[in-house]
């Protein structure tokens, strides 16, 4: 028997393969979320209050805040986002506008051959999750 | 089957998608039911392993329900969406046994154990699959095994066509080598 051959045939075998109903049911049971919490005694103006004054505490004692960058990331397509322990670093770096093109974005430049000023954000697998344009670089590539 | 999910397993899938996205169960559910063996599938080519294969099923459509937004239907198929988050949760799931694995248990690698003597038996293939590395393992678990064109596979791992096609061709080289007598390759 060939590899082609074994290969189609474990491919046959496997068609009818689901996974157990078993967990089709613990699914909807997140789906269904935990259970509603059981009403504390703290009255609900307390509780509001107390929220308050922690607000207004932490809101006096923290910097102004960092005007956020002028464009968002933009995710790559079919990747899954980080979760939220997940180390992930932002490197700057010249992206072959090709690349961009194959990954699944929409560019618009004069020159498809030509690289992009991007800052990419990498994930703790080293994979791109995400990537953000530099205006710069969109001008010099306009030019 | 209650009615309101026999009704929406007949409605269009862009139809469920935006009734889960705004919170329906039964669209879930639905979903769940047409997309969960091709997730199942593909975790059980790529770990040879049917309890993880089901972990990282349920793992998937967990992950969906606590991010029914991420997936925009302007972008392609939700099949090829979640094939994408299965092959992350792969990813995490072999980083985390990486770290734990004593030396005993660690994979050997695919030419150390090459025996062309051995049977040609099926699940001797899926056990070499499950240890090809991972970059060749994907390219032949969804072209040979997933049936996907080069370019929806392309898709999923995040590469240019070119490189499914010569992963593909590298992945089948070790199999071959693992598994046929050089007369029959």
């Amino acid at each position: 028997m060939t590899l082609d051959e074994m290969l189609a045939k474990i491919a046959a075998e496997d068609a009818q393969a689901a996974p157990p109903h078993s967990i089709e049911s613990r699914v909807l049971r997140e789906f269904d979320g935990p259970p509603k919490p059981v009403r504390s005694w703290i009255p609900a103006w307390t509780a509001a209050a107390a929220a308050c004054v922690a607000a207004a505490a932490i809101a006096l004692r923290q910097p102004p805040p960092v005007p956020a960058a002028e464009r968002p990331f933009l995710p790559v397509p079919y990747t899954a986002p980080p979760a939220t322990y997940e180390r992930t670093s932002v490197v700057r770096m010249d992206v072959p506008v090709a690349a961009l093109v194959a990954a699944g974005f929409e560019v618009h430049a004069p020159d498809a051959g030509g690289e992009i000023q991007a800052d990419v954000l990498f994930g703790q697998d080293g994979r791109a999750l995400a990537v953000r344009i530099v205006p710069d670089s969109e001008r010099r590539i306009s030019q | 089957m209650n009615a309101a999910l026999e009704e929406i397993l007949e409605v269009p899938e862009a139809t469920q998608i935006s009734r889960f996205q705004a919170g329906d169960r039964d669209a879930f559910t639905a979903l769940y039911r047409t997309h969960s063996p091709a997730v199942f599938r593909f975790a059980l080519h790529m770990t040879g392993d049917r309890a993880k294969a089901a972990e990282i099923t349920q793992d998937v459509f967990v992950w969906l329900i606590h991010h029914p937004h991420d997936y925009d239907p302007a972008r392609g198929a939700l099949g090829p969406f979640l094939a994408g988050v299965s092959r992350q949760m792969l990813h995490r799931l072999q980083r985390t046994e990486r770290r734990w694995l004593s030396f005993d248990q660690s994979p050997t690698p695919l030419a150390e154990t090459a025996d062309p003597a051995r049977a040609l038996d099926l699940e001797a293939l899926r056990r070499a699959i499950a240890r090809l590395p991972l970059r060749y393992r994907e390219a032949v678990v969804l072209c040979d095994l997933e049936g996907h064109r080069y370019e929806e596979a392309a898709t999923i791992a995040g590469c240019a066509v070119g490189t499914i096609r010569s992963r593909l061709h590298r992945g089948r080289e070790l199999l071959e080598r693992k598994f046929l007598p050089k007369e029959k390759r």
